[in-house]
């Protein structure tokens, strides 16, 4: 399997270096549909975009790879090489506290890391535990319990590192805000290409979108992509 | 005949509908025709129109303390239906004079009826007041206080709004904010402070409920309408109840303060051609990222102002165009802070540069003024040429004053070349589901694990062990005719009543008694005395049986 997608891989780069920009967006695709969610993947998916000139998917796809590697120092530089080409109207939200702990624990060490470590731990107070219960009775139940307190301590930043995002960003060249999540409603704002907001609903094809400036508004959801894929 | 009834019927409904229309009438009523200045009073309108909104007129000349207050009342007498609808306000007069209020006006099926118009007189002192609203008005003072006295243009001032309070106030509010005029104003984020202090020869409650730094733009002094505020007063009525206790009422009160006379004096003249209205102390500041380029490197420039002064009305310098380069539109970045040292932070224009040509390019000296308050003079700050090199050997030669106008295929190549290029993609095998099954087991078989630790132990089983291990000691002992048998008998008997507390050295028959009951007690005593003589006396095979079988009763016992 891994051999498969390894080749797909390569035909990609391939078909990038030609300029078959369209074709390597495909193949790249046909690897994130195949549950590949590698920082990397998203940012050749993000030039590839920024070849065909989409710099709303190429920004989606750039933000996803800082998602899965904050310290993906190259999706920086892109993602800000992207952002000097859009005209945001409006500035970027900013998500809440435990999403910039998430980013600060993946910029340390992937989610997985942090759980298989925290397996160490476990086996280590497992041994312990086995060990005071047959072998060494006087020994004292504190090391166990602090092994234990670690791995459990490193699970929780296990799960807290697991990629989480609300952000969307605007794919289409425009996309008309609503009152209601209906064309019918009275239209309050119209974002450009690139602009961003934080989900706060999704009903029957409408997103309900969340602004910095705290304002809201209901889109088509086929104009935007969350970043959490 | 039935059909003349019905004619008169309509005709009578007609009439009356008729005789309806033509009462509709909408009045205009003052609770006072003459009143004093921060006077509450009453206006009201009212119709007996069932339908139409009754428009109010404008209360220009007058304050709206609260309202509009509606009410409608419907009256059935001898089977005559009224109803009245009416709208009232509560209102203060803002200055003194003879005011006419114009007219409210209703429109009923398309006909406008309008209300009479209301001649109000407002006095100064009109009013007698008796001692609580005498009181209730010396308790209930406002004050607008200023930082400075005399500002120049773009220089921020402080006003303080405060409520000096000798008597308790409740529901206090703002009823005529100050617009100021000339000026860009921002409320301080500042929490309400009060406290008391010694005012006169009375303690006060001092209330700081607003505070706005002013940044006035037109020379002259400063303008704009007076703060009105309101409140209840509470003041002793000089009565007392029941259980000797002064007796309260509220008083409603309105008190106004003047704009203090603060002087907003021009800049000077002679102000260098530089100048573009920066007024505190300010600084320029133009970072480069790099000022050498290889490769498809970009250079990215920052020219900054920062400082304390009138940061929210100054614009930043533009970036002149630089020679060899392509400068894209700039970012924009600023954090300005309003407090009441002034205004402080920064604001900057972000430009990126990306080279279009291979030499050396002069970045032009850039001369910023503003007016230094510290100095009452013109300040220039200059930040000096400098020199920006581009050493990509893909790019052409620098050709000054030729024609460089970029062509759409090379802002393509341009955006090629800018982005990094692809990634190695490592692709692993999903182990997140492996390790998430992995993970829970593990935990589970932990907590299996404590729960076994807090367990008890199996103390009984481990005693039972060491008694058959005991016994089949003795056992083989005496089955082999071992002539230490009644040693390790001995032995067993002391392992066995230790566990009791008891001493083989030293236990007595009594003791023994007392632990196992006297029949076991007396056993166990003739056996350790048996074996200590059997230690040093030869004894008989069927002694031996005796003993053996005494001795696994007494162990089945003990």
């Amino acid at each position: 399997m891994e051999n498969h997608l390894n080749t797909i891989a390569d035909s990609a780069r391939a078909l990038y270096d030609r300029g078959l920009y369209r074709d390597a967006l495909e193949k790249y695709d046909a690897l994130v549909q195949s549950q590949v969610h590698e920082s990397a993947l998203y940012f050749n998916l993000g030039n590839c975009y920024t070849r065909l000139g989409e710099l709303g998917e190429a920004k989606v796809n750039f933000e996803r790879a800082l998602l899965y590697d904050p310290v993906n120092e190259s999706a920086r530089h892109n993602l800000d090489w992207v952002n000097l080409r859009i005209s945001e109207s409006i500035q970027q939200p900013q998500e809440e506290l435990l999403h910039w702990i998430s980013e600060s624990a993946r910029t340390i060490l992937q989610p997985e890391t942090w759980t298989i470590l925290s397996c160490c731990f476990i086996l280590i107070s497992l041994s312990l535990l086995i060990v005071r219960r047959t072998k060494m009775v006087d020994f004292t139940w504190r090391w166990p319990f602090t092994t234990t307190v670690l791995a459990i301590v490193l699970l929780i930043i296990g799960q807290i590192s697991v990629p989480k995002s609300q952000l969307a960003i605007v794919i289409e060249r425009n996309s008309t805000g609503f009152s209601e999540p209906s064309s019918k409603s009275n239209q309050v704002v119209i974002l450009n290409e690139g602009n961003s907001g934080i989900v706060i609903q999704e009903e029957n094809n409408w997103s309900h979108i969340k602004f910095s400036n705290g304002r809201v508004a209901w889109f088509s959801s086929k104009d935007w992509e969350n970043i959490l894929p | 005949m039935k059909k003349i009834g019905n004619l008169l019927l309509i005709a009578a409904l007609f009439l009356s509908v008729c005789a309806n229309g033509q009462n509709i009438a909408l009045t205009a009523k003052c609770s006072r025709t003459a009143v004093d200045l921060n006077e509450t009073f009453r206006i009201t309108f009212t119709t007996n129109a069932r339908r139409g909104e009754i428009t109010p007129p404008n209360f220009e000349q007058f304050i709206v303390v609260s309202g509009p207050y509606q009410s409608s009342q419907t009256q059935i007498i001898n089977g005559r239906v009224s109803s009245n609808r009416s709208l009232s306000y509560d209102v203060v007069a803002q200055k003194k004079g003879e005011f006419v209020l114009p007219a409210a006006f209703i429109i009923v099926d398309g006909k406008r009826i309008e209300s009479n118009k209301l001649k109000i007189t407002v006095k100064e002192g009109l009013k007698k007041k008796n001692n609580i609203q005498q009181e209730a008005e010396e308790s209930f003072n406002v004050t607008i206080l200023s930082s400075k006295k005399a500002v120049y243009v773009g220089e921020p001032i402080i006003l303080k709004f405060r409520a000096t309070l000798f008597d308790p106030v409740r529901n206090l509010d703002i009823i005529q904010s100050p617009n100021f005029e000339n000026v860009l104003q921002q409320q301080l984020d500042s929490k309400e402070e009060s406290y008391r202090e010694v005012v006169g020869n009375k303690v006060a409650t001092i209330y700081d409920f607003d505070k706005r730094l002013i940044l006035p733009n037109t020379p002259g002094v400063l303008g704009g309408q007076e703060l009105k505020i309101r409140g209840q007063v509470q003041v002793p009525t000089g009565q007392r109840d029941f259980f000797n206790m002064p007796l309260m009422k509220y008083v409603p009160q309105v008190a106004s303060a003047k704009i203090p006379a603060v002087k907003i004096k021009p800049l000077p003249d002679g102000a260098p051609s530089h100048f573009t209205g920066g007024v505190g102390s300010l600084n320029l500041i133009r970072e480069i990222s790099r000022r050498e380029v290889s490769g498809d490197e970009s250079i990215t420039i920052k020219l900054r102002i920062e400082g304390k002064g009138n940061l929210s009305t100054i614009e930043v310098p533009e970036l002149s165009n630089v020679e060899g380069f392509d400068i894209y539109d700039p970012k924009f970045n600023e954090n300005i802070r309003f407090g009441e040292r002034g205004i402080t932070g920064y604001k900057e224009y972000e430009y990126l540069l990306v080279p279009q040509y291979r030499g050396s390019f002069v970045l032009p000296e850039i001369k910023w003024t503003y007016f230094d308050l510290k100095t009452d003079k013109y300040k220039t700050v200059t930040i000096t040429e400098d020199t920006l090199t581009v050493r990509n050997p893909n790019l052409a030669a620098s050709k000054p004053n030729s024609n460089l106008a970029t062509s759409s295929e090379q802002e393509s190549t341009l955006l090629d070349e800018d982005i990094h290029y692809l990634q190695n993609i490592e692709i692993k095998t999903d182990r997140r589901g492996l390790i998430k099954k992995g993970t829970l087991i593990l935990l589970a078989v932990l907590g299996l694990c404590w729960l076994w630790q807090l367990a008890p132990k199996r103390t009984e089983s481990k005693g039972s062990n060491w008694r058959k291990i005991k016994l089949r000691e003795v056992q083989k002992a005496f089955s082999s005719k071992d002539e230490k048998r009644y040693g390790k008998m001995l032995n067993a008997l002391e392992f066995g009543l230790v566990e009791k507390g008891l001493n083989l050295e030293n236990v007595t028959k009594i003791n023994l008694q007392n632990t196992y009951g006297n029949q076991i007690g007396n056993e166990i005593f003739t056996l350790i005395e048996n074996c200590n003589l059997a230690q040093y006396a030869p004894v008989s095979s069927s002694n031996d049986d005796s003993n053996m079988n005494a001795f696994i009763e007494i162990w089945k016992t003990i």
